[in-house]
């Protein structure tokens, strides 16, 4: 059963909450449920790093966003090494002989150093 | 602090790595370059992975005629949007459309895409088992490595340097070569970087 909370937040706080929302087109309270599932998911230490971070660089911080960036890139690596095994194992199984230039490709190895022409 | 080599790499590299795990076989030169995408990093350089929306819809395409479950192609196409997104250069690949500043004449209108695609993003490598068709671009064309198949045939590997109207220059070499370049911590050299 879904339970109400109330929150007294600085209003600078709550205008990027409901700018947010407006942007993706979503509720307030979507917003903040999702802002408090990611936040209790992650570890204590992670948590305080990130509010420490908050409280000194702001939302802008550079560092702050580069990690989103870096937190970014490795959910996007861990998707495609899942959907590259998946789409190795559809392949093997059902898949066509790919054309020549596709399986030939890893067929060359280099053998020498050939003068500059 | 120099910023990250940008790379293109052909559709037929990320298809040629699935069907090497399809197959079993390991550290082929299309899973070295897709893993070293992946980590971001070739041979201790940072990389930034280039790649267009036209591609990576081609990329896509070529799986589900292989034979690819349609879940799987789709959530790698989507992957790959966002490793360019979140790369270190924080790239769009909807972006990557502007062809205003290419005219190189390229018979294969598929390729003219790639290369426009590559110039739009500011790529320094353009990376390519079919370093043939690219050939008629214009560049300065470099005799490099030899090359032999496992079916004993021998090859020539070229590198060809191009420079598009506003000067930005571009390399377009072949995956063994960018290997071998990185194994010697020279793949800055070959991406002729004017920073």
């Amino acid at each position: 059963m879904p339970k109400a909370l109330s929150a007294t937040v600085p209003e600078a706080l709550e205008a990027r909450a409901r700018e947010i929302a407006r942007r993706e087109n979503r509720s307030l309270s979507n917003v903040v449920e999702n802002a408090l599932g990611v936040f209790t998911a992650l570890p204590k230490e992670l948590r305080d790093q990130l509010v420490a971070r908050l409280s000194t660089g702001g939302p802008d911080d550079v560092a702050l966003r580069d990690a989103a960036r870096e937190m970014m890139f490795a959910f996007a690596r861990r998707r495609y090494e899942e959907a590259r095994e998946g789409l190795a194992s559809s392949i093997l199984r059902d898949g066509p002989e790919p054309g020549a230039d596709l399986a030939d490709l890893d067929g060359w190895t280099i053998v020498d150093r050939a003068t500059a022409s | 602090m120099p910023s990250a080599v940008r790379l293109l790499l052909d559709i037929n590299i990320l298809v040629s790595d699935v069907l090497g795990r399809a197959r079993g076989r390991q550290g082929t030169a299309s899973q070295k370059l897709v893993d070293a995408v992946l980590a971001g990093r070739l041979g201790g350089t940072a990389i930034q992975l280039v790649v267009s929306i036209p591609m990576l819809d081609r990329f896509h395409d070529v799986l589900l005629r292989l034979g690819a479950e349609a879940r799987d192609a789709e959530v790698a196409r989507l992957a790959l949007i966002d490793l360019v997104r979140s790369g270190p250069d924080a790239l769009d690949p909807y972006l990557l459309l502007d062809r205003s500043d290419v005219s190189f004449p390229l018979a294969d209108e598929e390729d003219a895409a790639v290369l426009a695609a590559a110039f739009a993003a500011r790529a320094d490598l353009l990376v390519t088992d079919n370093l043939g068709d690219f050939a008629a671009a214009g560049g300065t064309i470099t005799n490099t490595l030899m090359a032999r198949h496992s079916d004993g045939r021998a090859r020539q590997l070229t590198r060809q340097a191009l420079r598009s109207p506003s000067g930005h220059l571009l390399t377009i070499v072949h995956p063994l070569e960018v290997l071998a370049a990185a194994h010697l911590g020279s793949l800055a050299d070959i991406a002729l970087r004017q920073e």
